[in-house]
């Protein structure tokens, strides 16, 4: 009796002593072995497109790690219980049956699962079969292996509802990108730890991401939660991002685009569907492309966004807006005709020329004809100040802002610098330098009245603030004018489209290499605008040296028809130039207006 | 010491046990209802990735090529030449 009230004496002064005087160092010790910081990942917001389609989703998955040595030592257990259960089985065959086989079958399926776990592994993250145990054993002196990362959910459950010693998962998000590479350059994409690295990813990743949340929480010796202790910062969801793109016109866009520089062999092309009255771009694509789905087969040149980052010396497209600069300058009226004889201007060494002598001709004709003299003497007759001053209201010179990361401002040169031969070669596009992005927004005025809206990637909620850059006389102008390129017999007779009247100017520029103008590589563009009688879309294409076909009317052209008038379609915009031969149906109560050209 | 004194500190020791029975029972409820969140997220997780995964589905079918020829071979259906459109303005 005495030694029992001894004995527990002593085990309450112990107990007192643990509680009283090493609390505080027995508390620490637990948390270290149960607490942790455990970073709830943040949904990142999706990339939809203008009608809520998505381009660019996150989606839950488990990244599936272990300790190798416990997970081999498990499962050489489960096997060794498989065999075991086999052969017992097989020595009493029939005996205990019922129990046996139930254990049998318990454990044959633990060890086939962990096994058809593996092979799942190894299916999804294209290894060889069979390799994942290998990797295992190589591994097996360190305390942290990745079985598999951004699996998914089904295949890491599938081996942690096995509820193996030191196996655990943390879930992410993986990205993906429905449109591919449709749509790369614009959508961009994000690295293995889910920042954005290009495009819109990276230009709005701090919207997008969210913040990740950090919960301390109790967990018990299987490394399984237990109990939330505190949640010390909250998970916000990234929000969505809604572009300006058009999934339905961005994706014919490219393959269109596609299509024809693989057709003649080019180096490179660009193309750009805008809405002139808001500044959206509705479609923007590069060949060559990426699909971000894919980071492994990254070369640098590939996800550069050259609709946007690189300048080139626009050429001929700029015509259209040295008259309209005139018109503007009050120095020549649109009626009046400009003689280009004898085909040639000489400035000292330097001369602009024309393949032939157009004569007199009117400015429609300059324009089809694409006269680089007539474009030339048309310059002259403005002051320099008044061309650069409308240069640069139109975005020449100057960074567009759309949205995008690393867009260029272009050069545009300041105009006290300008001599003669500058003023010329401005007039018809050489000497100053601009992305397609700038050149397709400085047409954007002739289908707006004038009013220069500033160009977005992001779906407005209401337009932006436009500017008049042109007087509603001069846009509408000098879009009568460009309807003269797409007819026969002008440079542009490849980009009509059926029921459309269209309105644009093909380019056809010499490229600048080490110095000099070199003869044998062009820069190849289209800018078109239509319906040319209510305009409505500005669409831009540029292909970079193309090995046949080597004109702007013959390369470029022919992509703008197409996307033209597949976009217009879809866009639901009226044609405006049907055949005239069927004479409207008699009516009998009010007469509709039927045929269309108002 | 008095007899209330006596009774009150019986009572206080009553209530000390019972509260000290009460935190463990909220502990333990608390365990389980936290049991039952993580079971709630992981459901959600997986309704999520279904739900993204449908979403990608369903961008897949209405991409606009497909559907396109599905109407020209399924539907027989055609895009309309110029000659063939009416415009009726209001």
């Amino acid at each position: 009796m005495l030694t029992l009230l001894v004995v527990i004496g002593i085990l309450m002064l112990r107990a007192a002593w643990l509680e009283i005087f090493q609390q505080e160092w027995l508390q620490q010790q637990a948390d270290k072995r149960q607490m942790r910081v455990v970073t709830v990942p943040a949904y990142r917001g999706m990339i939809t497109d203008r009608n809520g389609d998505p381009m660019a989703i996150s989606s839950p998955v488990s990244s599936l790690w272990c300790n190798p040595q416990e997970l081999l030592q498990a499962r050489e257990a489960l096997r060794n219980e498989y065999e075991l259960s086999r052969q017992v089985s097989e020595a009493t065959a029939g005996d205990t049956a019922a129990e046996e086989s139930e254990a049998q079958a318990l454990a044959s399926t633990r060890f086939a699962r962990l096994e058809s776990g593996f092979r799942q592994i190894e299916k999804e993250l294209g290894m060889e079969e069979g390799s994942l145990p290998a990797k295992l054993k190589e591994a097996s002196s360190k305390q942290f292996f990745y079985l598999g990362r951004q699996l998914p959910l089904e295949v890491a459950d599938a081996i942690l509802d096995l509820d193996l010693p030191g196996v655990a998962a943390t879930r992410e998000y993986r990205r993906y990108y429905p449109l591919a590479e449709t749509a790369g350059h614009v959508v961009g994409m994000t690295n293995v730890d889910g920042n954005g690295i290009e495009g819109i990813e990276k230009a709005q990743n701090d919207i997008l991401a969210g913040k990740n949340g950090q919960t301390r929480v109790v967990r018990d010796a299987k490394g399984k939660l237990v109990e939330s202790v505190i949640s010390m910062e909250e998970m916000q969801p990234g929000q969505n991002v809604q572009l300006s793109i058009d999934r339905r016109i961005q994706y014919l866009a490219y393959k269109e685009l596609k299509t024809q520089v693989s057709l003649l062999n080019a180096k490179a092309g660009s193309l750009i569907v805008l809405d002139a009255h808001t500044g959206e771009i509705l479609a923007m694509a590069n060949v060559p492309s990426f699909n971000p789905n894919n980071r492994k087969e990254l070369e640098p040149y590939l996800y550069r966004n050259r609709a946007v980052t690189d300048k080139s010396e626009p050429g001929s497209t700029i015509k259209p807006l040295t008259i309209a600069a005139a018109l503007e300058a009050r120095v020549l009226g649109a009626d009046v005709e400009i003689n280009t004889s004898p085909g040639q201007i000489n400035f000292g060494k330097y001369s602009v020329k024309d393949p032939k002598d157009y004569g007199s001709i009117t400015l429609s004709t300059l324009l089809a004809k694409s006269s680089n003299v007539g474009a030339s003497r048309v310059a002259l007759l403005m002051a320099a100040r008044d061309q650069w001053m409308f240069l640069n209201r139109v975005g020449f010179g100057r960074v567009p802002n759309a949205g995008f990361s690393g867009e260029t401002a272009g050069q545009l040169t300041d105009y006290t610098k300008w001599g003669k031969v500058d003023r010329a070669s401005h007039g018809y596009g050489y000497g100053l330098s601009a992305s397609l992005l700038q050149t397709t927004h400085a047409y954007a005025p002739f289908a707006a009245n004038g009013v220069f809206m500033p160009a977005s990637i992001y779906k407005l909620d209401k337009p932006g603030l436009g500017q008049q850059v042109m007087s509603p006389d001069t846009a509408s102008a000098v879009l009568r004018m460009m309807e003269a390129v797409v007819q026969k017999g002008g440079t542009g007779e490849k980009a009509m489209v059926d029921g459309y009247r269209i309105a644009g100017k093909t380019g056809t520029a010499y490229k600048y290499i080490d110095g000099k103008y070199q003869n044998d590589r062009y820069l190849t563009s289209f800018i078109g605008v239509a319906p040319a009688s209510r305009p409505r879309l500005v669409v831009a294409v540029q292909i970079d040296e193309p090995q046949i076909d080597d004109s702007g009317g013959r390369a470029a052209a022919p992509v703008f028809s197409k996307v033209m008038a597949e976009s217009l379609r879809l866009l639901d915009v009226p044609p405006d130039n049907l055949p005239s031969e069927h004479p409207p149906m008699p009516q009998p109560v009010a007469p509709a207006n039927v045929g269309g050209a108002t | 010491m008095n007899r209330g004194g006596l009774l009150s500190v019986a009572l206080l020791y009553v209530l000390v046990i019972a509260m000290a029975l009460l935190i463990v029972v909220n502990r333990h409820h608390s365990r389980q209802l936290f049991a039952e969140l993580q079971k709630l997220e992981k459901e959600r997780d997986e309704l999520s990735a279904d739900w993204s995964r449908l979403k990608l589905e369903q961008s897949t079918l209405l991409n606009q090529v497909h559907v396109e020829t599905r109407s020209k071979q399924v539907l027989n259906m055609q895009k309309p030449s110029a000659d063939n459109i009416k415009v009726i303005r209001e």
